[in-house]
């Protein structure tokens, strides 16, 4: 009997081939394979049910053949179907348009921080972070803004209901101020987050906003270093022909301070009606100075024997600067239209 | 303030046109924020940093021309004091001689009040007052020219024979010139007659004392009083004069004497005749103490990088005022009384650097380097949450952290709430306690503008009160609302976001960054989320966040009723029990699958299942998942048809069928016992 089962299967083994050889498309394939191998009714799998009436002795060879022609069949089908998709592979037509393939977006003032921050990082910077609602000592105080100051006015600041002392950050200054308290020079940190100041929201002003502020404090730093890391930093940022332009200024926490402009990279200066400089030529883009003493003292480092510089620009500004964002509320609204052109 | 250019020509002898002119004084750290003309006339109007009150006044601005061009001659300011009648006025008394520490006056007879001339209306027009009469007019003039804020009083108005300057009483009450009434205490300073108070030191003058066309005798008065003072009250009051805005950054306390006989001449030439002088006043309690910085020779190349000569510092200094004493190796440095914001080394040094020219700035890179180096765990994972999000679809979305009362009442305790002091309007009171109101309203928008798929992100702070304290949480928030794939011609129907898309996707994240989240229902969150899909997520039975779908009272406020499938989840968390994992070898044998097709009671969430197969998992049981479900034709209402899948297989040898079969009965007769599944 085992004898006739073997006899059977080879001539199972025939017919698969020359079947496999007459097919024409994917569809007759499906069919052979299905007959062939399907678990119900698959020529092969209907086999199974001899098994059972053989003698427990030839169980297992025939087991054995089975599986092989199973096998086999595996394979001549795989074969086949390989050679099949080669001919049809003509039939697609490759012109048909792509169709949505759903990608979202990083919200645009993502892609200028961690722009900004990967530079600073690349320059052995560290990032450090700090909460939003301050002590009014560590945004104000310890940062030379003395009480009673008209320098108070010019951040106007919210204060937060039943806390005197706290209020929102208006600058990221605070987490400077922290991490003095807490590290020793040489310290090397850029301080990226939300800031907030009490202006209506309108084209060029939005409540909340968000900063990169620097800090670098160590033995000899001086006002020419300060010179060379922004004009490196900058020039990553907005192209290796960037010029600066360092204009005296005034913040309390800086001595002596410096406003700093870059040459206009959309015109070089030489469009009178130029969309960002008017025609100037320069770009105000942040504001910097030495570290004042005072501002040293108050984090228990000692400014006569450390000195340093530090910076701060709004990553708004370069959204309007850069990426010609004309009203910086699109970047609060969060309208498709505008989030989906960037990231 | 504003700079009259042919004014400022008066002082400063310069050949500049306005462009050159406006890049000289940004040079210097003078801001022209516009340029205007009047009349003809080139006007600036420039900003002046709240350090700097000798700007304030042209004459300010043509000195520092002159420091930064000393070859241009600057007008010397001569002043010479007319002879007075020195009859009997009245007397001047200050009984707070740290708010006022010097009063200076002048008593004028016969004094014409009338219309300016048109010479003198042009100039006030042009620093953008407006002409009141000769005599106020000369006064804002004075301000503008020589920067120190003087007032003049109807003399006739002034009861008694004594002048005061003193603390005000508790609630005394003051009506000034603009008719206000306002409350005083203690810690404003004013000037008092017998009677009453006649003016706010510094701020403004009383309603009845100043100066009108029936006036003929004058007090003037020209004071210094203590900026810390001036500001308190006028903060307090409301009322920001340019009387007050001088005196709170700080008055030139040498110059209040000299201002008086400047403004006598420009009375002289105002009216034509020299009116008659009664009586001078000079109350000078606390003098003026010279300020002395000591600067090394060698600071100044120290701290800019640059070399700039002793001989170049010294000559910037000497420009600016200031007076050096040459002590071998350092300079003592005396200050000029109106440098009030001048008082150690690093104020020379930007002088110096300022005038010599910050274009002159060495670019040098610093050789700090630090000694470790930080992880940034949270940051990197916000990132690949942001990175794997916006790869399938999700954009990130950015917002105010501020709500108003009712956005905060919908997704939490008012009791907990961190309330503006000062907010700019209702809806921006509180600070947010979710990041979802924010992620609701964008939906709404986009739903309106016709989006039809609108998958949303935002990481942020939430605010929180906890008794005394105030709370700040790092939230990731994430929203789905419409179609997941949009119908087009590859495929035609589209797949819409329903809750189990929502869940897979996030829940598919978590389980990858090797996150192992548990889900239940949460009463707590239905203030928000719909009854039937309100869950709370938790990390190692921490609290995490939610998901589920907003419910249609809360959707009815952002004006939307698309559903919207929402979760929201704490930053530390996720970024503390994130894991690494590490290389385990796979299984080499073969599994062997079994299906399992049942009935079950609705009650029974899937959670029961997957929990009562947990409980009783044989170790061979590698996974087992859901195949399908079916409910409806022959299957009775209150049951539910499962059909599941287990996979079986032994981590050192290929299982028989038999022990499997025996593995998988005795599983399957567990879950009869505790569910009372019916097999199919
Ligand atoms: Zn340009």
């Amino acid at each position: 009997m085992i004898d006739d089962l073997r006899k059977e299967i080879e001539n199972i083994k025939k017919k698969l081939i020359d079947e496999i050889d007459n097919i024409q498309s994917l569809e007759e394939f499906q069919q052979l394979r299905d007959r062939y191998l399907s678990r119900k009714k698959g020529i092969l799998t209907s086999l199974m049910t001899k098994l059972k009436e053989l003698p427990p002795t030839d169980k297992p060879v025939f087991g054995n053949i089975l599986n092989s022609a199973k096998k086999f069949t595996e394979e001549k089908l795989n074969e086949a179907e390989s050679q099949l998709g080669k001919k049809s592979e003509k039939k697609i037509d490759g012109t048909l348009p792509e169709f949505d393939t759903i990608v979202g977006s990083t919200h645009l003032i993502t892609v200028i921080r961690r722009s900004i921050e990967n530079v600073f990082l690349n320059m052995g910077y560290k990032i450090a972070e700090g909460p939003e609602i301050e002590f009014d000592e560590n945004n104000f105080t310890l940062l030379n803004f003395k009480e009673d100051h008209p320098a108070r006015d010019e951040q106007d600041t919210f204060f937060i209901k039943d806390f005197p002392d706290m209020l929102l950050r208006t600058h990221t200054s605070p987490v400077q101020v922290r991490y003095m308290k807490n590290n020793k020079p040489p310290i090397k940190i850029i301080s990226p987050g939300k800031v907030f100041r009490k202006d209506e929201p309108d084209a060029t002003h939005v409540p909340v906003f968000h900063q990169i502020e620097g800090l670098l404090v160590d033995k000899g730093i001086n006002f020419s270093h300060l010179k060379g890391t922004l004009e490196m930093f900058l020039r990553a940022l907005f192209g290796e022909d960037t010029n600066l332009r360092f204009r005296p200024g005034y913040f309390p926490f800086t001595e002596p301070s410096a406003e700093v402009d870059i040459s206009c990279f959309l015109c070089g200066g030489k469009d009178s009606k130029c969309r960002i400089c008017k025609g100037s030529g320069w770009l105000e883009i942040l504001g910097s100075g030495m570290v004042h003493r005072e501002v040293l003292t108050n984090c228990g480092i000692d400014p006569d024997v450390y000195s340093g510089f530090a910076f701060g620009l709004g990553i708004e500004r370069i959204a309007m600067l850069k990426y010609g964002v004309t009203d910086l509320r699109f970047l609060f609204e969060n309208d498709l239209r505008f989030n989906n052109q960037f990231g | 303030m504003r700079i009259n250019l042919d004014y400022l020509k008066e002082f400063i002898d310069h050949k500049y046109n306005k462009q050159d002119l406006k890049e000289l004084l940004a040079s210097i750290g003078i801001e022209v924020d516009e340029m205007i003309e009047m009349n003809g006339i080139d006007v600036f109007e420039v900003e002046i940093t709240p350090n700097r009150p000798d700007w304030l006044s042209h004459y300010g601005i043509a000195r520092e021309i002159h420091s930064k061009n000393p070859l241009l001659s600057l007008k010397t300011i001569v002043t010479n004091r007319r002879e007075s009648l020195d009859k009997n006025g009245f007397n001047v008394e200050i009984r707070d001689r740290s708010g006022c520490s010097r009063y200076s006056g002048v008593i004028l007879n016969n004094v014409k009040v009338g219309k300016s001339s048109p010479g003198l209306i042009s100039l006030i027009e042009s620093f953008g007052m407006r002409s009141v009469n000769n005599i106020v007019d000369i006064s804002n003039l004075v301000l503008m020219t020589y920067g120190h804020p003087i007032h003049i009083f109807d003399l006739d108005k002034i009861n008694g024979d004594k002048i005061t300057i003193r603390n005000a009483v508790q609630d005394e009450k003051v009506t000034l010139l603009d008719g206000m009434v306002k409350n005083l205490n203690v810690a404003d300073l004013v000037i008092a007659d017998d009677k009453k108070a006649i003016a706010v030191a510094g701020v403004m003058g009383e309603e009845n004392s100043g100066v009108s066309e029936k006036t003929t005798n004058i007090f003037i008065e020209s004071a210094w009083f203590d900026p810390s003072r001036v500001r308190i009250t006028s903060k307090k009051m409301g009322m920001k004069t340019d009387s007050s805005y001088l005196f709170e950054r700080g008055a030139d306390i040498e110059n209040t004497s000299r201002i008086i006989d400047l403004t006598i001449d420009r009375i002289e030439e105002e009216l034509g005749y020299l009116p008659e002088i009664i009586k001078y006043y000079d109350e000078y309690p606390v003098k003026f103490e010279k300020q002395i910085v000591e600067l090394a020779k060698d600071f100044p190349e120290k701290f800019t990088g640059i070399k700039i000569s002793e001989k170049t510092s010294n000559e910037i200094l000497e420009s600016l005022g200031f007076i050096l004493k040459d002590e071998k190796d350092t300079w003592k440095v005396e200050v000029p009384s109106f440098r009030v914001d001048i008082n150690k080394h690093e104020d020379l040094v930007e002088e110096i650097i300022r005038i010599y020219g910050y274009e002159k700035l060495d670019t040098k890179l610093p050789a700090t380097a630090v000694d470790s180096v930080e992880k940034y765990e949270k940051r990197g994972f916000l990132d690949k949450i942001r990175s794997h999000f916006t790869a399938i679809g999700y954009n990130e979305v950015i917002n105010y952290s501020f709500h108003s009362l009712k956005d905060n009442s919908l997704f939490g305790a008012e009791s907990r709430n961190v309330e503006l002091r000062n907010p700019i309007g209702s809806d921006y009171s509180v600070m947010r306690n979710s990041l979802l109101s924010g992620i609701l309203k964008n939906t709404a928008i986009n739903i309106n503008n016709n989006f039809l798929r609108i998958s949303l992100f935002e990481s942020g702070t939430a605010f929180f009160r906890e008794g005394t304290k105030l709370i700040e949480k790092d939230l990731v928030c994430l929203s789905s609302s419409g179609f997941e794939t949009l119908p087009d011609w590859y495929e035609s129907k589209g797949r819409v976001y329903d809750f189990f898309l929502f869940k897979s996707q996030i829940f598919g994240f978590l389980k990858k960054a090797g996150i192992k989240i548990e889900l239940s229902f949460e009463e707590e969150f239905t203030q928000f989320l719909k009854e039937e899909s309100s869950y709370r997520i938790s990390i190692d039975g921490t609290d995490a966040g939610f998901i589920g779908e907003i419910k249609s009272s809360v959707l009815n406020h952002y004006k939307n009723n698309e559903p919207v499938f929402v979760c929201q989840l704490d930053m530390d968390l996720l970024t503390e029990k994130k894991e690494e994992k590490n290389f385990k070898m796979w299984n080499k044998f073969p599994t062997a699958t079994r299906d399992l097709s049942f009935l079950i009671d609705r009650e029974h969430k899937f959670k029961n299942i997957s929990e009562t197969i947990e409980k009783y998992k044989p170790e061979d049981l590698e996974d087992f998942s859901l195949a399908g479900i079916y409910e409806g034709k022959g299957v009775p209402p209150e049951k539910i048809s499962i059909f599941m899948n287990f996979r079986y297989r032994n981590a050192d040898r290929t299982l028989t069928n038999d022990e499997v079969n025996e593995l998988h009965d005795q599983l399957v007769n567990k879950l009869v016992e505790d569910l009372g599944i019916i097999r199919r």
